[in-house]
Order: structure tokens, then sequence, then C-alpha cells
């Protein structure tokens, strides 16, 4: 019995011992599919697709309906009527901010590797985090921005909003770091795959961000505070040494969709009704493109009867759904063009709009337009007609007003940032230089100026929300954000 | 005082069963009695006899060890192995020889005697039932402090199905079962008492002989979305599904985590132990034979129109196949708002000239079976045969069963082979060994999308209208374009369902074991120990092809995955039994547990073949992507059990387990923090304290509390890792959910309170439970802000409550000596689930757990709603509640409104047996209250005029009944006139969740079995033991307003089963079978 009695106490100790052994238990919990730590580089390919692909599935579905590209078929999607369902706000809200955390790791990445060529990754970085942070604030005004993106560092789930004039000042001041520190260091030639936009060409990237400094200036230049205008002289005249932009079409920052994975064509494997299936061109969109006889309609449009292209009525009354005209040519589904973040065409309709309104002193205004409009032509592989220039829809005549010109290089700017984000929404509300047409369907309805902040960081993000809210003179699509001209 | 009640004679003075009450609250109760109980026995001394013998079981004359025996209530000593025993006893005392799962004996001696047999008959189902509780320890059931219900393997085979646990519907109270709808395979879900869990893991914990089965309970599935997605998702099948029924000898079901504590967190939802046949008793050698033959057919169809054509609205004049003389062309639309058959001709679809204008009109008319002539006779046989035998020292079993199924979509099926074998070797004495090993393969050639998609069989058949002949799409491939060119005589949209079945396979061949290995030790009559290993492992390779020309893949499309899941589970018990005292007993358990869990898949697909009809990798055009995932976690647990009774009246348990879980290891913090959880029961047998009425035979007060703690299922959610992004060289990205580095364990309690309660000579036995239970800080993932860079945070939160009533009845209302017999049972279920609290910032705003019914809808938690609660868009209303309409059409709200719940309030089986000599008859119905499901199948035919219902107002319009908003608060009626095809599409528009969603009540005549066993004296001539012949029928009836094919579904998911919505289901059929079973 007493040696019973001492199996039963071995047994019993080596059984807690040998179960309470759990040394390996933090191996097991060891993520075996993913890495603990990464390179800069290994984030930028995946983080541009992916950002790209948003953009492009919410140009599609909501740019694209304010601004009469195309009209929904969809009786409940009223975007085209300027009504914006608030569910509608928070896909963008969503990824550009999921983005982001991609973009700034980069640069965190980046600093803590210090691998050959960091400085170059760090402007990278900076580059897109300018692009993605003025997405967001051209689109919601006062947002989160400097506190953004820090849930997993500093634990920090809900930060402050910024107000959009703290925010502009704090891009520029990206860019110009940017600047410096792609002027300081060469990405590494073997990372060349890794980057899907300029293969790894440094300069290019460099002319990218001071590009992107120019849409940004001139999107504030009506504002005093933050000294735009004189920069934008800098940039183009008293220092253009020390800021490249870009200088030809090559320079674009597109990223070339391919009909192969990774890169592949977002709509590649959609059916075709789900990709042109509801929703077909506008009047606006069609007519002004039949009226200047551009050779890129054939490309974009189907032709709804033999020969002929047709757009339909946007902002039409509620319940009477017009018929289907001109679609989204199919093509399109495997196009490679799709990808576009900054071309050379809207840098030359930038430095247009700055020579008009007399911002740049030396620039020529017809020059840079007729860069533009060469540019844009080439991206789509179409050679400029030789009349193309002398219609009257397109060519500076004497009897134009500034006015007259802005709204024609406005309205070629417009077919170049087709399928680019919301560019042409941030544009037009800044300008209002383009004749949309005024649906039945409006009933008084304005254009939206922002979209309302999502319900989820209403309801996750409350006392923040609230103030930014109050700030701003409530969360409606017509408050106004810092930069935005009363209409 | 107290030592002259004497319980057991029925002298129960009324004063110390007041006094005992009181002592029942005194922990010190047991041995004041017992010291007393002692003084007594001192007086007894008289003269000594010797009484030797053996005790044997009365049925098979095999020796009993281990009885207890007890001389004028005193333990004396207990039976050896050989069932022998040896006493010296005062003349005329009473013997006592008992032993769990026995009817006890008793006999006085008065004079020696050296040659005394005592034969022990096993107990019939009364009050000493031994069930089998956690860990397979062995309790007689009124010492039991939870409620537990058994189902035995017969009540599994009575009217076999696909899936063995769809025998358990109706049976249990307290049990529910979610079908996958998913096709043959028909994975089901067996959640007890409601789901409470955020993380979505509900299901009941499934333990084969000791083996949990856990790594095979995931359901298989691939593919995406359920609903207009590139791939579809398939049912490959769990393991569950794979067990044979008819190796099971009964299933012990354990509700609550009271009874299930020992398991750990696994065993929160509660646990089904199933004990698997051993080799029989007795010696010999016996051979059984079972032989089941089930045809199906499709049980219930949409109240489908057959007086309208295909067309689009407004397209009700004319019909013409291509642009002809009578008009443009009418032929793409799947709508059946066209023109009403009433004897014109029209140009209509001619197989010889494919895609063109016929050169004839034909007469225009409807195929009412058009739909029907896809679908085939079901048609499963399942085979098995088993042979037993045992020795003195050795038993075994052996079975083999083969199973071949035909579905009803042509070319659909899957055929499995099962074998399964154990062994028992009482080595020693002491010593014993056991096996078990079960071996399982299962092959498809092909298996049904599921789903609302272009690749799914229903998603062709909401396409078919009214006047197509199913014969037109027969040869699916033009001819002399085999796999390159479909034949779609219609729309390009709808891929020919002949496509689906022959030329869109999905294959699988899994094989399966699970098996384990037990030493038993005794090292003296009250002290064991059991040593056990078990593994539970499969692998599971699965091809999937698409030919060119489909419509989600015009070039192809190939995938192969490898799935290897495994587990092992490591466990010693050491058990410890005190039955020297009669009155106070006491014994304990100590074991400890160690858990392997190991998911591995590879995984590569191309959407791109170069040439046609060849399915391999070396063909893809482009590059094979590639997603292997691996997943492990590991539990270590220790645990103790203690358990005391005190004069078999009282009875106490008392748990306790610690456990470390790998999945809360931190890799930062690098070390694993252990947790505790207790649990007590105790079990007051009322009709030995109190004297009752003789008709009342036996009433049992029993109650318990229970904590579980439990790491989770899902590993590495608390470090912070980088995904690789597939497809992109050297690829990776921040999650978008961030871990909880502080993650700790969750936490289930559960309160339950019960009776029994038995009645003439136990003939009437009523078993009520109530239960209240709380599952707390929840590891689950919960939205934040994107602005923090992140879409998701890991955290522990949340409070959900559940509670309900569980009723069981049993009746044996005729036990004629003549043969006739009649008994009746029954189990009735209510339960309801609330959210408490929150685990968000803002706890007025909802969790959102899924989104439903292709993204239409969304399950979300509310504080103060019940779990599961369905949000979607509905009509919009006045105050009055009536629906505003504008232009005539109704309109919709601006934001969700609350839908209903899918989960039943209520549900309940019943069922009945009637039995004349050799001729049994069994019947069972069930039925469920209180939920609701959506329909997509009603809400695209009522989009496409395709239901009876759409026809009202097809000629004249319809005025909906309804309001127009004036302005100003103020509402006239609606007056505006519309056309049918506009009405119908809005209102039952798939958006509108509310005007689709429909009761899921129903009553079905669930089984149903007539057999005949023939008489003793014809088996004696055949030289067998038994022989019967059954027909059998399941699913016979169905009593349900459900406007689809079956309110009994799920909708497979890529998550899982998604419940609430049908997603275009699979019709579900109406079963009859025959049975023929012989033993030998």
């Amino acid at each position: 019995m007493k040696f019973k009695f001492n199996l039963i106490i071995a047994i019993a100790t080596l059984c807690v011992t040998t179960w309470s052994c759990t040394g390996d238990f933090v191996d097991i919990n060891t993520n075996p599919n993913e890495s603990a730590k990464v390179s800069p580089q290994a984030l930028i390919g995946p983080t541009l697709y992916k950002t790209l692909a948003a953009n492009l599935d919410r140009n599609m579905r909501i740019n694209n309906e304010l601004m009469q590209v195309t009209v929904t078929t969809n009786n409940n999607l009223e975007f085209h009527r300027y009504e914006v369902r608030a569910t509608e706000t928070e896909h963008m809200w969503r990824n550009w901010y999921v983005e982001l955390t991609n973009i700034r790791d980069i640069y965190t990445s980046a600093g803590v590797g210090q691998q050959s060529g960091y400085k170059a990754y760090q402007g990278v970085s900076r580059i897109l985090d300018v692009w993605v942070s003025s997405m967001l604030t051209d689109m919601y005004g006062d947002v989160p921005y400097f506190e953004s993106n820090l849930g997993y560092k500093e634990l920090n789930r809900t930060p402050v909003y910024d107000k959009q004039i703290d925010i502009y000042r704090d891009l520029f001041l990206k860019l110009e770091q940017a600047n410096q520190l792609l002027s300081e260091d060469e990405l590494p030639e073997s990372h060349q795959n890794m980057d899907p936009l300029f293969a790894g060409n440094t300069a290019k990237w460099r002319k990218f961000g001071n590009s992107l400094y120019l849409r940004l200036l001139l999107r504030v230049s009506h504002k005093p505070e933050l000294d735009a205008v004189l920069k934008i002289r800098e940039i183009v005249e008293t220092k253009s040494s020390q800021y490249p932009i870009m200088s030809s079409h090559d320079d674009s920052a597109i990223l070339y969709f391919t009909t192969q994975e990774p890169y592949i064509n977002p709509y590649m494997n959609s059916r075709e009704i789900d990709f042109n299936g509801n929703k077909g061109y506008s009047h606006f969109f069609i007519e002004n493109l039949i009226a200047m006889a551009d050779p890129r309609l054939s490309l974009w449009a189907t032709q709804p009867t033999l020969g002929s292209y047709l757009g339909m009525q946007s902002g039409y009354p509620r319940g009477q759904v017009p018929e289907r005209l001109s679609t989204f040519h199919p093509s399109l589904m495997t196009s490679s063009r799709l990808g576009n973040i900054l071309n050379y065409a809207e840098l030359q309709f930038i430095l247009a709009e700055c020579a008009l309104k007399g911002i740049t002193y030396s620039a020529d205004a017809w020059q840079h337009y007729q860069n533009g409009v060469n540019s844009a032509m080439q991206i789509w592989g179409v050679e400029l007609p030789a009349t193309y220039l002398s219609n009257e829809r397109v060519g500076f005549f004497p009897t134009d007003t500034n006015e007259s010109k802005l709204k024609k290089i406005h309205l070629q700017k417009y077919y170049s940032l087709f399928f680019t984000d919301f560019q042409q929404w941030y544009e037009y509300r800044r300008t209002r230089a383009l004749d949309l047409i005024q649906g039945p369907g409006l009933e008084g309805r304005k254009m939206p100026v922002r979209m309302t902040y999502p319900l989820i960081t209403q309801a996750l993000n409350k006392d923040n929300y609230d103030e930014a809210s109050a700030r701003m003179g409530g969360n409606t699509p017509n408050s106004l954000m810092w930069w935005q001209p009363a209409n | 005082m107290l030592n002259k009640i004497k319980w057991r004679n029925g002298d129960k003075p009324f004063q110390t069963k007041l006094i005992w009450l009181a002592l029942l609250s005194s922990p010190f109760v047991g041995t004041i009695h017992a010291s007393a109980f002692n003084a007594e026995n001192a007086f007894m001394v008289q003269q000594t006899i010797k009484v030797t013998g053996k005790v044997i079981d009365a049925n098979d004359n095999q020796p009993l060890s281990n009885v207890s025996i007890q001389v004028n209530g005193k333990a004396a000593t207990s039976t050896k192995v050989d069932g022998s025993f040896a006493l010296d006893i005062p003349a005329g005392a009473e013997v006592r020889f008992n032993l769990i799962g026995y009817e006890p004996f008793v006999q006085k001696y008065t004079q020696a005697s050296s040659t005394v047999t005592i034969r022990l008959n096993e107990s019939s189902q009364d009050i000493d039932e031994v069930v089998v509780t956690a860990l397979g320890i062995k309790r007689e059931q009124k010492a039991l402090g939870y409620a537990v219900s058994t189902v035995s393997g017969e009540q599994l085979t009575d009217a076999i199905s696909n899936n063995w646990s769809d025998a358990l519907v109706g049976k249990v109270a307290g049990l529910n079962v979610t079908k996958s709808n998913g096709g043959p395979l028909g994975s089901n879900e067996i959640v007890l008492r409601g789901e409470t869990s955020f993380s979505g893991d509900n299901s009941a914990l499934i333990v084969i002989d000791g083996v949990v089965m856990e790594a095979g309970k995931r359901m298989t599935t691939t593919g995406q979305s359920n609903y207009l997605s590139d791939d579809s998702p398939v049912d490959f099948g769990s393991s569950l599904s794979d067990i044979n029924p008819d190796d099971i000898e009964s299933i012990t079901v354990l509700k609550g985590p009271a009874a299930s504590a020992l398991y750990g967190y696994r065993g929160a939802n509660g646990a089904l132990i199933i004990t698997t046949k051993q080799g029989k008793k007795g010696g010999g050698f016996g051979v059984s034979v079972n032989s089941n033959t089930t045809f199906g057919t499709i049980n219930k169809w949409p109240d489908y129109q057959y007086e309208y054509g295909q067309g689009d609205i407004g397209q009700d004049l004319y019909y013409s196949y291509g642009q002809s003389e009578d008009g443009s062309s009418t032929l793409s639309t799947s709508s059946a708002w066209g023109p009403k058959f009433d004897g014109q001709m029209f140009y209509q679809y001619d197989p010889a000239y494919y895609r063109e204008v016929a050169p004839n009109r034909t007469l225009w008319k409807a195929y009412p079976n058009n739909r029907k002539d896809f679908f085939t006779t079901d048609l499963t046989a399942t085979n098995s045969v088993s042979i037993s035998g045992s020795t003195d020292k050795t038993s075994a079993r052996f079975a083999y069963t083969n199973v071949y199924n035909s579905w009803i979509i042509p070319n659909m099926g899957y055929n499995r082979n099962s074998i399964a074998g154990n062994l028992t070797n009482q080595l020693t004495e002491k010593l014993s060994f056991s096996t078990k090993i079960n071996y399982n393969h299962r092959g498809s050639d092909n298996l049904p999308n599921s789903g609302y998609n272009n690749q799914s069989y229903m998603y062709f058949i909401r396409g078919v209208v009214p006047n197509w002949d199913s014969r037109w799409f027969e040869d699916n491939w033009r001819p002399n374009e085999y796999g390159i060119t479909q034949t779609t005589p219609f729309s390009n949209l709808l891929d020919n369902p002949r496509t689906m079945s022959y030329d869109m396979i999905n294959s699988q061949n899994k094989h399966q074991v699970i098996g384990n290995l037990q030493a038993d030790y005794k090292f003296t009559p009250e002290l064991s120990i059991m040593l056990r290993g078990g593994l539970d492992f499969s692998y599971d390779q699965r091809t999937q092809s698409r030919p060119f020309d489909t419509y989600k893949y015009a070039f192809g499309y190939y995938r192969e995955q490898g799935v290897y899941n495994q587990e092992v589970n490591t466990d010693f018990l050491l058990t410890y039994n005190n039955q020297r005292h009669d009155d106070f007993k006491f014994g304990g358990n100590l074991g400890g547990a160690m858990l392997v869990n190991v998911y591995d898949r590879e995984d590569g697909w191309t959407r791109l073949l170069s040439v046609p009809n060849e399915y391999n990798f070396s063909n893809s055009a482009t590059l094979v992507t590639y997603d292997p995932y691996l997943s492990k976690y590991a539990v270590n647990s220790l645990y103790g059990m203690a358990n005391g009774s005190y004069i078999d009246v009282l009875f106490l348990d008392a748990t306790l387990r610690v456990d470390w879980a790998s999945t809360l290891a931190s890799p930062k913090k690098g070390n694993v923090k252990p947790f505790f959880y207790p649990s007590v029961n105790a079990s007051l047998v009322l009709s030995d304290i109190f004297e009752l009425p003789e008709e009342i035979s036996f009433w049992k007060f029993r109650a318990s509390a229970a904590g579980v703690g439990g790491g989770g299922k899902r590993p590495y959610l608390n470090s912070y890792t980088y995904p690789r992004a597939t497809n992109f060289p050297g690829g990776a990205f921040n999650p978008t959910s961030i871990p909880d580095e502080n993650l700790t364990f969750e936490n289930k309690i559960s309160y339950e309170l019960g009776s029994e309660f038995r009645m003439f000579r136990n003939r009437a036995k009523i078993d009520v439970t109530v239960y209240k239970g709380f599952n707390i800080n929840q590891i689950i993932e919960t939205p934040i802000d994107p602005s923090s860079g992140y879409r998701n945070q890991i955290i522990n939160g949340g409070k959900v409550s559940n509670q309900g009533i569980e009723i069981e009845l049993n009746g044996d209302i005729i036990k004629k000596p003549d043969g006739f017999s009649w008994s009746m049972f029954g189990n009735y279920t209510a339960f309801d689930t609330k959210i408490e609290e929150l685990p968000v910032m803002d706890e007025e705003k909802p969790l959102v757990l899924s989104t439903i019914y292709g993204s239409r809808g969304t399950v979300e938690a509310r504080l103060g709603g019940r779990f599961g609660d369905m949000y979607g868009l509905g009509y919009k209303r006045n105050e009055a509640g009536q629906i505003i309409y504008s232009s005539g059409l109704p309109d919709y709200t601006d934001d969700v409104i609350f839908i209903g719940n899918p989960n039943p309030r209520q549900k309940f089986g019943i069922g009945t047996s009637l039995g004349y000599k050799n001729v049994r008859f069994n019947i069972l119905f069930d039925g469920q209250f209180g939920g609701v499901g959506y329909s997509l199948t009603h809400a695209v035919l009522m989009e496409e005029g395709k239901l009876r219902k759409s026809i009202p107002g097809r000629y004249n319009g319809i005025i909906g009944n309804g309001v127009v908003d004036n302005g100003n608060g103020v509402y006239t009626p609606n007056t505006t006139v519309v056309a049918a095809g506009d009405y119908y599409r809005r209102h039952f528009n798939r958006d509108n969740i509310e005007s689709n969603t429909f009761s899921t009540d129903f009553v079905k005549l669930r089984e149903a079995r007539l057999d005949y066993t023939l008489p003793k004296d014809m088996l004696s001539k055949l030289k067998a033991n038994k022989v019967t012949v059954g027909i059998y029928g399941r699913d016979l009836l169905v009593f349900s307003n459900w406007p689809a094919f079956d309110p009994e579904f799920g909708s497979l998911n890529s998550s899982g089963v998604e419940k609430g919505g049908e997603i275009a289901q699979f019709p579900s059929t109406r079963n009859f079978g025959l049975n023929l079973s012989l033993s030998f």
C-alpha cells in the first residue's frame, strides 16, 4: 500500500510537471503563415494596387454618377440626383485609412532596417501618404490625420479629427521632405520589380511628388493662408531646378494593369453585366465627345445602334428610368489604363490654369493646354486628329474669355481624369468649370461638396466625431470644408 | 435519534425529514451519520458462518468482478476478477450484491454454503440507469446533478439518413441541427441550447470513444460567397457525417457546461459522447448484416405558374425567338411576364435552328414538368457487415460499411467505405488494453456548387421559364465543340445545367482515421488509472475543374487542394472510489490531457488554361496561384473531480480544471498563463426522503453551477504579423485587425435546475430542466474606426445570456403479456438568448457579426436583442404602419430595420411506438416555432413573375394597398395603377428583405418505420439470432408556409453555414427505404 501511495505521488508529480510544461506554446502560437517583420519594398506593390482598385471601384460607383460620366438604371442609386445615402461614404474611409497604414509603414520599416536606399523609400512613403491623405481630406474635410493609423503602435483607436488647413500644411511639409529625401538617395536597382509604378526610377518618383505638390497647391491657391501661389511660382519658375516635375507622358504616375496576376485589371474576371449592365454613359459625357470628334469615344463607348453613340439623361426623375444607351466598352475590362494616379496631361492642365490665372508669369496657357491635350490622347494610344485643336469646343479663340478658356481646360482635364479616383469631382467643386446638365430629378438639390462622415466613425469614434462635426457646422453634404469655395 | 431513521423501509417520520433537510446544508452530514450508524452495528454480534461463491451475469453467464457486497447494510468486500467471493457473516445476515448497471440482489444466509451462484440482471432503463458522462466516466443517472439525454444506436438507424446526425432531430430536447443545404454530403452543425458565442463557433463537442473529433468537425468548403461570386461554395462534408450509425452503441448528450465542464472550453457548448459498439460479451462469435436501400424524391416545390411564358415586363404581346416579323427578340430574359398561353403560334426555339429564327411558328405552350425533368431520384444504399466475438480475456468487433449515393442532380453523389475495429484484452487481473480504430474513405466524382451563382444548378433552375422544354438542354456542347462552346439557347448568362453536372467537376478523395489506444490498470478495487492516446486525422484531396466557355471562366479553371487535419489527444485519469461505507460513499478523479491540433492546407489554382479539357497545372496559361495555410494550437489541462453520496439519496460532485492554452501564449511576452474554473452539482432523490403515494416511483431534484474558461480555437490572435500578399512577388501588407497582446481566457457560466419524476412503476417519466447561462469575456473581433488604421481589433468582451426550459416525457402506456405494447415519448424546448453587454466603445451601436443574403442584410448584436437578430431594408411606413407609395410603387426604408431572428423559440418532437408480437411500428413528428428566414428563391421568382401569386393584375394592373405622402404629415390612399410586373418586382425585389422573409415554422413527419422480426422458432431453423425486415420513411410530410423548398436550411458560405437566409436552396427529399438486418 505504501509503495502504491508513492507511485501515485510520483505519477501525480510527473503529470503536473509535464502538463504544465508549456515551453513550446509560444512557438506553437507564432504564426507560421505570416512574418513578424517587413521590408519597405514588400509593401509598395500590394498597397498601390489595392488603393487603386478601391479608387476605381468607387470612381465607377460614385464619382462617375455625380460627374455625369455614367447614369445608373438602378432606381435606388441616387448619386446622379445628388442624393448620397449615409451608408455610401464608408468604403473610401475604410480603404484609404487601411492602406495609409501600409504606406506609413514603408517610412517606418525603411527607417528601422536602414537598408540601402532607405531614404528613397521614405520619400516614396511620403508621396503616397500625401496622395491618400489628400484624397481623404478633400472628400470629408477635417479628418483624423496626425493621430490616425496609430491603432496598434500607440493603441489610439479614437484619433482626433484635424483641421483641413493643418492637414494641408503638413502635406506640403511631407512633399518638401520627399523632394529632399529622393534627391539624397536612390532606390536600389535590385528592387526594380518591387515598384510597379516607376520600376525603381527615383527621379520619376521625385517628379511625381512635385507634380502632386502642384495639384494640391493649385487646389488651395485661392486661399491665402498657406502661400500656395508663391510656392507654385517657386516650383515652376524661380526654383524649378530644385523641384523637377513630370516632363513627358513617360513620367506619368499610372499603374498599368495587366491581364496577369498580380496587377490584373480588377474587372478582368467580372461578368460583363456587373461591369456595365446597370448603367450607361450620360448625355453630357457622350455629347461633348461627339461634338469634339474625339477619337477616344470609340475606345470607351459601345454603340446602342450601329454607327451612333448616345447618352442617358442624368438626374432623371425617380421611377422614370431611361433606357441604357452607350455603355462602357467591354474592352475596358481588360484595359491597362484604368490605374491612373496623376498623369502628365493633368500636370499640363494645371500649368495651363496657373498661367491663365496669372499665378505663374512666364508660362503660356495655350502651350501647356496643347501639351495636355496631346498627352491625354497618348494615354489612350490614339493620334491627335489634325482638326481637333481647331474644334470650337477645344481650341482657344480670340473671342474666348478667360472663363471660357478655363472651361475648355477643365473639359479636357475631365476626360484626362477618366477612371481617376474622385479628382473630377474635387476639381469641379473647386472651379465649377464644367457645364454639367441639371436633370429634372434634382428638385433643387445641389451638387454635394463633401461626403458625410461615415456611420462607422460616428459610432466608434463618437466624441471626436461630434467635435469635428460641430466645427464644420454639421455633418452634411453641403457643409463647406476649409478650401471649398461657396457656390 | 438519527440512527433510528431507516431510509429504505418506508419508515419516515415527518420530524426526521425536517431534521434531515436541515442537515442537508451541513457539510458534516456524512460523517455524523456514518459514525452514528457504526454505533448501531456494534450490537449485532451473532454466530458466524462462511459463504463462498461466484457472481455472474444472468444473461451471458460471464463472471462479474468488482461487485460490491454489503452485509447488513455495511460494505464487506467485492468480487474478484473471476467473480468469486468469500464471506464470513453472522447467521441470518442480509447480503446485498451491488454493481453499477445491474439490478441489486439481496439474499439472507442462515447456513454456510460454498456453492452460491448469484446471477445479476442488467438493469433495464430504470432508476439505476448508467450513463456515460464526460471523459467516459460511467455514472448512475440518479447521481447526476445535470441534464443528460441518451439516444440509442437503434434510434439512429430506424430511418437511416445520409448524415446520421439528422436522426438526432426531434429526439433530444434542446438540440438543434442546422443543415448546410450544400448537397449530398449535407454537413450539419449541432447546437445545444442556442447560440451565444460571437466567434461563430457554437456547435457541440463530438467525442467518439474518448477521442475528441475536433479536427474533422470543421466544415470543409471551398469557393467564395454564395451570392454571385467567381466561385461557389462546395460542401465537401465534415468528418461528422462519416461516422457509421450502425457502429454507434449509444450517444449521451451533455447539454450544458455543468455536464461537460471536464472537457474545458470546447465542451462549453455541450457535448455528444458517442460510444461505439464493442465485441460481443459471453464468448463465441456473431455476425450481423444490415442492408438499407433508400429512395428520395423531391417533397416540396415552390408554387410555380404555368400560365404565362417568357418575356420581360411589357413584353406580353408576342414572343419571338430572335428578331422576326413579329418584332424584336424577347429570348434573353429569365422573366415570365410574357404572353399568356392561349393557343397562339409564335416563332420559338427549335434545336435545329440554334440561335436563329425558326422557319415556322409553333404552338405557344407550357412544359409543366420542365423543372422537375432536371432532377432524378436519389438513391442511397448502405450495407454493413460486422463480426464480433470474444474469449474470456479478449473481445473484438470488426465492421465494414459501404455507402453508395447517387443524388437528385445527375452525376452527383459519393461513395464511402468504412472499417471499424476494436479489441479489448484483459492481460492480467489488473491490467487491460483496448484499442479502437476507424478508417473511412470517401470519394466523389462530383459534388454540387451551392448558392446563387452561375455555376450552381439552382441558379439555372430559377432561370427556367414555363415555355422551355428541358430536352433543349440535353446536348450541352455544340456539335464537334466539346468543351469549347456550350449550348446556351437562350442566355449566355446561364450555363447549361448539364455542363454543371457533367463538366464542372468538384471531386474529392478523403481518407480519415480515428483511433485510440487505452490501458487500464487497477491498483486496488478502489483505485485505478487509465492512460489513453487518441488520434483523429484526415487528408482530403480535392480538385475542381471548369471547362472553357462557362460564364465565369471563359478559358477554364483548375484547382487542387489538399487539406490535412490532425488532432492528437493524450490523457490519463486516476479514479478512486470508496464504497466501504454503505451510507457515505465518496470518490474522485484526477486527470490530465494534452491536445495538439493541426490544420494544414495546400491550395493552388489557375484561371486560365491553354488547351481545353485538360485539367492540370502544366496546362496553365498563367501563373498558378499558390496559397497555403497552416495553423496549430495546443492545450494542456489538469482536472479533478470529487464526488460524494449520502445513503444514495444526496449526491454531490465538484470539479476543478486548469488549462494552459497555446492560443493565449504570447510571442511578445514569451509566456502562457494558466486559468482555473470550477463546477459543482448536486442531486437529491426526494422519493427516498418523503413518503409519497405509491404511484410515484421516483422523484429527483438536481442543481448545478459551472464555469468554463477557454483560449478559443483561433491561434495567432495576440501578435502583430504581416500576411503575404498573394501573387505579389515578395509582397506583404499590414494586418487589418489589431491583435490583443494581453489576450486572456473567455468564460462561460451556467446554472441549471432540474427534476425527474417517474410514476406507475417507472412507466411514466417526466424530466424538466431550466437553465440560464452567461457567455462573457469572449475573444472576439470587433470593428473599430478605420481611421485608427485598422478595421477590427481583437478583444475580450461582451456578455450574452441564454435561458430555457427542456421537458422530456416518456410513457409505456400499454405493455401486455400477449405482446401488445404502446409507448409514447415527447420532448419540448423553449429557449431564448439576450445580448446583455456589447464589446464596442459605444454600447448603443450594434456589433455587426456578419453580412447575409449576399450582403443585403446583416446579423447584428444590439443591446437587449436576441442572438442572431437580422436587419435589412423593408417597407417605408407611416406612423400608422401603412406602406408609403411613390408613383404607385412602395418605398423602401433608408436604413436597415429589424427583420427577425432565424432561431426558433420553441421546438418539439413527439413519437410513438406500437408493437404486437413480432411487428413494430414507430412514428416521429417534430416541429419548430418562432423563427424566420429570408428566401432569395422567393424574391427572384417573384421579380421574374414565376410564382402563381404573381398572376393577379396582369391585365389591368394593380393599385397597391398603402398611402401616398402628401408632405406636411398628411397621407392619402394610393390610387396609382401600375403594371403587375412593376408592382411585383418592386414589392418582392430581393433588396426588400422584409417582404421576402417568412416564418420557418414547420411540423414534419420525420420518421416512420414498420418492421417485422422473425419469431424464435423460425430463427432456429435458419440458425439465426435475429432477422428483421423493415420499411421506413424519412421526411415524409412537411407542414409549412415556407415559399421555397424546405423551411429547414442553412446556406453554405465561405466561412461556414449562414443561418437565416436561403440563397437558392436545393430541394429536399422525401425518402422511402427498405431495411434488412440479420444476425447470427
